[in-house]
């Protein structure tokens, strides 16, 4: 027992003079070994943090909502049944109407510089409670959320807002426009929520209001038409024209409602929503649909990344296998009269793998440290000295790219045990030793 | 000349390190600098406009963050270009340290530094010359690859490939030669400066 604890020890000890004895190669494999990973580990981390930052939108609530047109005819059975049938539901968490984003003129928005600013509304859902910074989470008739922060718009450019939260209590003048008649219609809202529109990733002209309000706004803009535009329609259609015909055919000129449904996060939207469509047999149709070409650009860019971070990864153990190899070259000598001194070989050999060990653990371990230390660093900035800019990207350790970078330094440790065994058996010693003596 | 020959003949292992090297880092520069001129382009191109004005009508993913993702991708690939020369510079230094007696041996022999210069620019000039058609060979392998994707292939009609390719895989082996050289001089210099009996030690 006593004789391995010895051979350990002179192992490292064996090692660290070694070390020691060649700070500026040893310096070489170090910085070679850092740069190599901490550029791999900051690659993949920029681009993982790419692919999470462009999918964020599945884990907001606006980007986990479907919808299904509700007939128009018998749109508040169809609500009944939906609500009914899934109360017991646990994928679902909300079901309301869902009005998609209407265009309405807000006409006292002189905090952005201008008067008559074009916005959105939309139905506010519960998830959206948790992105609230201000005011409160009731949201009543005659109340609205707007976002804190109101960039590019007005006066404003994409990089400067104006702070929705100096709007709390204030009233809101909205105008919205029927989409048939030339018939305006006001209505005012009191702000008594402001929601982080950067978090929730939803855009900057976004209003959230409560279901009620949302549905008279939807109706007066595209269901309610007027009588004389009514009589019009009929008229052109061939139908009766009498108040009879006009009652007759009324709900059935209405536009759609839509029913919208919200699902919790960690389930699946494409699994809940053939449930939806088998229970109502109305297909779903999600809120936000992502533009495909663009999709397949930023695939190719994640293509191109990983094999350029491949060729990287391949250099660098080229450049580790030629620098062992060399490395023990130059030890010949040494490892010859240290055998005439009574080390054996094999400890030798190990004391020169442990040597490598240490280097490679102490630049990997380092450049892991680094890199962890770069990307809080960046995001603590992104996240509270400039909180506007979070919108860009969250920075992410791939953790993935961390174990890759462990895997390849075992592997560099084996390709070096390989390396010294090779060379190893290539060593005269009596050669070395008269060599020397010469 | 026929030092160079001898050297590349006896050290075979070496220069295959060093040919697949240089081939790796001639191919990254090129992929590298196609991609950020392709992305150039492509981004003034009407098609790029349109689906980017499409998609802020109906998604909120990609809005505002054109700008941002972009700079990121423009940083990872700084950091790329840069360990591509420390990389090359590393390990032409860790060749030269094994020259260092054969060039203490020819400063002694009266060989002036100039000519000494030319030789190491040569044995390096070598390798890089012989590693372009690989690089070239390989980015095409690379670009087969990618042509998987649609965009890709617009990529490339728009931006054309195979000469491009072939002048950015020359442009990139003169740079890095370029590079290697200066870095060939500093360090003949320095050794030189520390004497020539711990070069021929």
């Amino acid at each position: 027992m006593s004789g391995k604890i010895n051979s350990i020890r002179i192992v490292f000890s064996l090692a660290k003079l070694d070390g020691f004895g060649r700070k500026k190669l040893t310096r070489v494999l170090f910085l070679m070994t850092i740069f190599s990973v901490l550029i791999f580990l900051l690659v993949n981390s920029l681009i993982s943090s790419l692919i999470i930052s462009m999918e964020d939108i599945i884990h907001k609530p606006y980007g986990r909502m479907v919808n299904i047109i509700a007939g128009a005819d018998s749109y508040n059975e169809t609500m009944e049944y939906c609500k009914e049938i899934f109360s017991e539901e646990a994928g679902i968490g909300e079901v309301f109407w869902h009005i998609f984003e209407i265009d309405v003129e807000w006409e006292n928005s002189d905090i952005l510089g201008i008067q008559g600013q074009r916005m959105k509304v939309t139905t506010k859902i519960q998830a959206m409670d948790r992105y609230l910074v201000d005011g409160t989470e009731e949201l009543g008739e005659g109340e609205i959320w707007i976002p804190k922060y109101l960039y590019g718009l007005g006066n404003y450019n994409h990089y400067t807002y104006a702070d929705g939260a100096e709007l709390l209590g204030k009233e809101i003048l909205l105008t919205v426009k029927n989409n048939y008649v030339e018939e305006n219609k006001e209505y005012v809202f009191r702000v008594t929520g402001v929601y982080d529109n950067v978090k929730a990733s939803t855009e900057n002209s976004l209003f959230c209001l409560s279901e009620r309000d949302a549905l008279d706004i939807y109706e007066f803009k595209t269901c309610y038409q007027n009588e004389t535009y009514i009589r019009t329609i009929l008229k052109e259609a061939g139908l009766d024209e009498s108040w009879e015909g006009y009652q007759m055919n009324y709900e059935s000129l209405r536009q759609p409602h839509y029913i919208g449904f919200y699902i919790k996060e960690k389930y699946s939207v494409s699994d809940i929503s053939a449930k939806i469509e088998e229970a109502t047999g109305e297909s779903c149709f999600p809120f936000y649909e992502r533009d495909e070409t663009l999709i397949q650009y930023y695939q190719f860019i994640i293509d191109l990344s990983n094999i350029i971070v491949f060729i990287l990864g391949v250099t660098t153990v080229i450049v580790l296998v030629v620098f062992v190899i060399r490395d023990l070259r130059t030890r010949y000598n040494q490892i010859a009269i240290r055998y005439a001194y009574g080390y054996s070989i094999s400890l030798q050999v190990i004391a020169f793998i442990v040597e490598k060990i240490q280097v490679l653990a102490k630049a990997a371990t380092t450049a892991i440290v680094i890199t962890i230390v770069m990307i809080a660093a960046g995001n603590y900035i992104i996240q509270n000295i400039m909180p506007f800019y979070r919108r860009g990207i969250v920075l992410h350790l791939d953790w993935k790219a961390v174990e890759v970078v462990l895997t390849g330094i075992l592997a560099g440790v084996l390709i070096c045990v390989g390396c010294c065994i090779n060379g190893i058996r290539k060593l005269n010693i009596v050669e070395t030793l008269k060599r020397e003596e010469r | 000349m026929n030092w160079i020959i001898n050297h590349k003949k006896y050290k075979s292992f070496y220069f295959v390190c060093n040919l697949l090297v240089s081939t790796a880092e001639i191919m990254v520069l090129s992929i590298c600098v196609f991609f950020a001129y392709s992305t150039v382009v492509i981004q003034n191109r009407d098609w790029y406009q349109n689906a980017v004005d499409m998609e802020t009508e109906t998604d909120l993913l990609f809005r505002e963050k054109m700008n941002n993702i972009f700079g990121v991708l423009w940083m990872a690939v700084l950091f790329v270009l840069l360990f591509c020369i420390i990389a090359v510079c590393m390990f032409r230094k860790m060749q030269l340290e094994d020259m260092i007696r054969i060039l203490g041996i020819y400063i002694i022999a009266g060989y002036s530094q100039k000519k000494i210069k030319k030789m190491l620019l040569f044995d390096i000039g070598i390798d890089f010359l012989l590693s372009i058609p690989f690089s070239f060979f390989l980015t095409n392998q690379v670009i087969i690859f990618l042509s998987k994707g649609e965009v890709f292939r617009v990529m490339i009609a728009i931006v054309g490939s195979q000469g491009l390719f072939l002048r950015l895989n020359i442009i990139n082996a003169i740079i890095l030669l370029i590079v290697i050289s200066i870095y060939n001089q500093k360090w003949l210099k320095r050794k030189i400066e520390m004497g020539l009996a711990s070069m021929i030690r």
